[in-house]
C-alpha cells in the first residue's frame, strides 16, 4: 500500500512523511532535540567545520598572535598605572561599608559552530560541561558582550546572543546611570526600552551591563545612536548599536564565576610568565588548587 | 535523475548562509540562500525535489540551533512542496520574474515559520513579518535572480528557465 501511495502520488505521500517527521522533532523536549541535533549535526558539519578552521587558523594565527602580544604588553602598562587606583577604590569601598567588587573570570571558548536562522541568533562553542561550563553563564568578546549560555553538553555549548528575538537585557548609561531594557531589532541593532521621556539618554552614551539579573556588572555592550519620543510622549524611543559584530566573531569569553579582584587570582602560572616584566613581589605561584598565581 | 546537482547547491547555499552571508547583510537583514536553492530545485524540478531537499536543507538548519529542531524542515517542505507544485502555473522565465517569485516564497515560508516560533502571538508576527520579513524578501529576491543566472550560465543555457517555460521545452 505504502508502495502503491508512493508510486502514485509521491509528492504528497513524502510531504505528508516530512510533515510528520517535523512535528515529531518539534514536540520532543529540549534535551532529546539538543542529543538529536548533536548527533547529526556533528556528522553532518563536521568535515566543513574542520576544513574552515584549518584554513582559517593558516590564515589568521599569526596576524592575531601579533596583535595579541601588542595588545598584552599595552595593557600590562595601563594596568600597572591603575592598580594604585583599584587598591584606593577598594579601601573606600571597605570603609563606606560597600560590599566587594566582584571580577568576571573568563573561560576562552572558540566558535565552531553558526546558526543559519535569521530569527534566532545563536552560535555553538567548543566548551562544554567538562570546561565547567554551565547554563545562563554570560559571554563576552573583546568588544563587549554577546549573550550567554544556553544549552550545554559534555563538549559542546550553545551560545545565544543578544540578537535573539527572546533576550531582554538590563543595562545601564554609563555617563547617567539610567536603567533600560534593551532588546534586539534586527542585525546590529537593538532598543532600549522602559526609559522614561524625561530621563537624560544622549546619542553616543555608552552603556554596560547594569548587574540586575544573570549579568555581572559593567560589562560593555553598545552605543545610543538615535534618541526620539514615543508617539504617547511617556517613553524615550532609543536606538543602540552593539560594539559586537555577531557575524564577525571567532572568540568569545565565557564569564564561569566571579572572583573578588582583591584576592587576585584572575592569573595563572603561564600568564605569571608573560606578566614577569611587572615589579612584583610576590609573583611566585599561589599554593592554590586550580594552579593560580597572585599577582598585584 | 541526476541528484549531484542539487545537492551541490544545498550544500553550497548552507556553506554560504554560514559563512558569507553575514558579512554581505544592509542593517542586518541578510539574504536566505537556503530559501533561494529550495526554490530554485523545486521549480526545476518539481514537488517531490522540492519536499525532499526543503525538508533536508531545513533540518540541517535546525541543526545548528536545536531550540525549535523541525521548524526549518516543516517551513522549507511546504515551500518546496507548493513551488513544485505550482510552477506549472508560474513562468519564471527571466532571472526578475524568478526574484519575484523568491519574493513570494520568502514571505510565505516565514508566515509558517512565524506562526509556529510565535505560537501565535499575532503583534509579535506582524512586528515580525514587517520590519525584517519583507526587507528580508526584497534581499533574497535580488540574491535570487543573480542566482537563477549562474546556474543558467553554469548549465550552459544562457538564461535558466524554469517553471512553465521549462516544462513548455520538455
Amino acid at each position: 500500500m505504502f508502495g502503491s501511495l508512493l508510486g502514485r502520488h509521491r509528492d504528497r505521500t513524502l510531504l505528508v512523511l516530512c510533515l510528520v517527521l517535523s512535528c515529531v522533532l518539534l514536540s520532543l523536549d529540549h534535551g532529546t532535540q539538543n542529543d538529536v541535533a548533536r548527533t547529526l549535526g556533528l556528522s553532518l558539519y563536521a568535515p566543513v567545520q574542520a576544513l574552515a578552521r584549518g584554513a582559517e587558523e593558516a590564515v589568521l594565527l599569526r596576524r592575531d598572535n601579533e596583535q595579541l602580544r601588542r595588545l598584552v604588553a599595552t595593557l600590562n602598562l595601563e594596568r600597572q598605572r591603575l592598580l594604585p587606583m583599584r587598591d584606593e577604590v577598594a579601601a573606600l569601598r571597605r570603609t563606606a561599608g560597600f560590599a566587594a567588587e566582584r571580577f568576571p573570570y573568563l573561560k576562552p571558548c572558540e566558535i565552531v559552530g553558526r546558526t543559519t536562522d535569521s530569527f534566532q541568533g545563536a552560535l555553538q562553542l567548543g566548551c562544554g560541561q567538562r570546561d565547567s561550563l554551565s547554563t545562563g553563564m554570560p559571554v563576552a568578546a573583546y568588544a563587549g558582550l554577546v549573550g550567554r549560555v544556553r544549552q550545554v553538553t559534555e563538549t559542546r555549548s550553545l551560545l545565544e546572543t543578544l540578537a535573539s528575538a527572546e533576550m531582554a537585557l538590563s543595562v545601564t548609561d554609563q555617563r547617567s546611570s539610567v536603567i533600560g531594557i534593551l532588546r534586539w531589532a534586527r542585525g546590529n541593532q537593538f532598543t532600549l526600552d522602559r526609559v522614561d521621556a524625561v530621563e537624560d539618554v544622549l546619542v553616543g552614551d555608552p552603556l554596560v551591563t547594569s548587574g540586575l539579573g544573570d549579568y555581572p556588572r559593567g560589562i560593555p555592550v553598545g552605543v545610543v545612536t538615535r534618541v526620539g519620543v514615543s508617539l504617547d510622549g511617556l517613553f524615550k524611543q532609543i536606538d543602540v548599536r552593539t560594539h559586537v559584530d555577531f557575524g564577525g566573531l571567532r572568540d568569545v569569553f565565557v564569564v564561569t564565576r566571579l572572583v573578588d579582584w582583591q584576592e587576585r587570582t584572575l592569573y595563572r602560572t603561564e600568564d605569571a610568565q608573560l606578566l614577569r616584566t611587572m615589579p612584583s613581589e610576590d609573583a611566585a605561584p599561589a599554593q592554590t588548587s586550580n594552579q593560580e598565581v597572585r599577582i598585584p | 535523475m541526476n541528484v549531484f546537482g542539487p545537492i551541490l547547491l544545498c550544500y553550497l547555499a548552507l556553506a554560504l548562509q554560514a559563512t558569507l552571508v553575514p558579512y554581505i547583510g544592509i542593517a542586518g537583514i541578510q539574504p536566505d540562500l537556503p530559501l533561494v536553492a529550495v526554490t530554485l530545485i523545486a521549480l526545476g524540478r518539481g514537488g517531490t525535489a522540492g519536499v525532499v531537499a526543503g525538508f533536508l536543507v531545513g533540518l540541517a538548519q535546525d541543526l545548528t540551533n536545536p531550540g525549535f529542531l523541525g521548524l526549518n524542515a516543516l517551513a522549507k517542505c511546504l515551500l518546496g512542496y507548493t513551488a513544485g507544485t505550482l510552477r506549472v502555473r508560474f513562468d519564471a522565465g527571466t532571472a526578475w520574474t524568478y526574484g519575484a517569485l523568491v519574493a513570494v516564497a520568502t514571505v510565505a515560508h516565514d508566515v509558517v515559520y512565524l506562526t509556529i516560533y510565535t505560537r501565535l502571538v499575532l503583534s509579535e508576527m506582524f512586528l515580525s513579518l514587517a520590519t525584517r520579513t519583507l526587507p528580508t524578501a526584497l534581499y533574497t529576491a535580488v540574491a535570487g535572480a543573480f542566482v537563477a543566472v549562474a546556474t543558467g550560465a553554469l548549465s550552459g543555457r544562457g538564461s535558466h528557465r524554469l517553471g512553465r517555460s521549462q516544462l513548455a521545452r520538455r
